[in-house]
């Protein structure tokens, strides 16, 4: 019975992707020096917001819960906890990503990467401890390699479908989003706590403010500088997804914090 | 043969002419971080000094924007920003915006900028094509870097920004985005209120 549920959803999920794949995918990262990234940005193909009405009251909702809820016991977090304490804990969840970041690598055809991302993780279990300390990073200078199943999507040359301000979640795609979710999954394959939906929720609580309180004030300044902070974000999101090694997102979880904006290159 | 030989050595020697001459006229374009470094020193080391620090927000805007001025092109900018619409545009209504628009960039980058106390600035090597030029730049905080990279035009031999890149967001193509819809929504009329009350909004917060 299981299994045949199984079988089923699974024709369900790549039904959708069929659909999803009526709508191309689009551009790569943009190269400032050339006028056709200002001509046409990528906002007249790309950016397809027909939802945006309940997009923008997502946002205002996501925008209340971030001033009143998750900024706040962020900031109290972040007197409390001190910064190197944040940043163990943020490698930590960084790195239990990095075998879904591997495959994901692998499915997009990125071969050498996706062992980079491998022994990254293989060499910050070890000698990080757990993945608390990055050495991967700082003593054998591999960098991060972001890879997420919404780029690999990309990579298949299936579309954006719409774009989607997700409750809690904050900017997204369909595509996008489906992408997350099935990162999440392939996660809980592997991470202990993820059968019971309330320890999972609460992990990806503490694992959101734990980042926010790594940037804090960011989502504010980009506010207070937008004519229209609806747009502005919505276009930050699809400028911070073209900067990637290939088409698509590379936007994961946490997505609440403005997308990813530390992002070191 | 010994015609060939004649030959030969004016072949060589105009390609050596030729193959000296090439590295030089590269390196005829003058270095756009050579250009914009001073200025961007200028400013940031404005910004920490303390008589700076005492005056009123809006004196500090407007000395602010004279050093800015120097290396960055508010024209191109304002041009940029409004795409196609700009040609739709009165002389005046031009050059309103870009007085206005000049200011809500301004006060963008100098609030970015406004905590640096002067731990360092990396420049990497400059992309240059034709005559555009990306310099990129990290800028270190006390509680870490920013990437801002500056993207400028050659122009009578002087390299001058026209689109700024804050952590990977290029500010112009991100306001280009934000304009339309209010032009379209509330005409020009409406967009210049609306930045008139950014530019308010921005004056008053911070110190």
């Amino acid at each position: 019975m299981l299994s045949k549920l199984r079988a089923q959803s699974v024709l369900s999920w790549l039904l959708y992707l069929v659909v999803l794949a009526a709508v191309p995918a689009h551009a790569a990262a943009p190269d400032y020096l050339d006028d056709a990234s200002y001509d046409t940005p990528e906002n007249y193909e790309s950016i397809y917001d027909p939802l945006e009405p309940f997009n923008r009251v997502m946002f205002t909702f996501n925008d209340r819960l971030y001033l009143w809820v998750i900024d706040p016991v962020a900031t109290g977090y972040s007197k409390v906890v001190p910064t190197d304490f944040r940043t163990i804990i943020s490698n930590f969840f960084y790195n239990l990503g990095e075998p879904v970041r591997s495959v994901n690598c692998l499915l997009q055809g990125r071969v050498a990467d996706s062992g980079l991302v491998l022994s990254r993780f293989l060499i910050n279990s070890t000698a990080g401890v757990f993945g608390l300390a990055d050495p991967a990073g700082n003593e054998f200078k591999m960098k991060r390699i972001p890879a997420s199943l919404g780029q690999t999507f990309a990579a298949w040359g299936i579309g954006d479908g719409v774009y989607l301000v997700v409750p809690v979640l904050g900017p997204s795609t369909l595509r996008d989003l489906t992408g997350s979710i099935g990162d999440g999954v392939a996660r809980g394959f592997y991470t202990p706590w993820s059968d019971d939906f309330s320890t999972t929720s609460a992990i990806y609580g503490s694992q959101t403010i734990n980042e926010v309180s790594l940037h804090l004030g960011q989502y504010q300044e980009m506010k207070s500088i937008s004519l229209d902070p609806y747009v502005a974000f919505r276009n930050g999101y699809f400028q911070l997804r073209q900067k990637g090694p290939r088409t698509g997102n590379t936007a994961e979880f946490p997505a609440i914090t403005p997308p990813d904006i530390n992002y070191q290159q | 043969m010994r015609t060939l030989k004649y030959l030969f050595s004016v072949f060589i020697a105009a390609f050596l002419a030729l193959s000296l001459h090439s590295p030089a006229a590269a390196t005829a374009l003058p270095d756009p971080v050579e250009q914009i470094k001073p200025v961007i020193t200028e400013i940031t080391t404005m910004l920490t000094e303390e008589d700076y620090k005492q005056l009123p927000r809006e004196e500090q805007f407007d000395k602010f924007l004279t050093l800015a001025k120097k290396r960055f092109d508010f024209d191109e900018m304002s041009k940029r920003v409004l795409g196609p619409q700009w040609n739709s545009l009165s002389a005046e209504q031009r050059e309103l915006f870009n007085e206005r628009f000049a200011h809500l960039l301004g006060y963008t980058y100098m609030d970015k900028i406004d905590t640096y106390a002067g731990e360092g600035i990396q420049y990497e090597t400059p992309r240059i094509r034709g005559e555009r030029a990306e310099v990129r730049t990290t800028i270190q905080f006390k509680e870490g870097s920013v990437p801002i990279f500056y993207i400028m035009q050659l122009k009578n031999s002087e390299w001058m920004a026209y689109d700024l890149v804050v952590e990977n967001i290029s500010l112009v193509r991100n306001y280009m985005e934000q304009l339309r819809s209010i032009l379209q929504r509330n005409g020009f009329d409406g967009l210049i209120k609306q930045i008139n009350d950014k530019i308010s909004q921005l004056q008053a917060t911070k110190k």
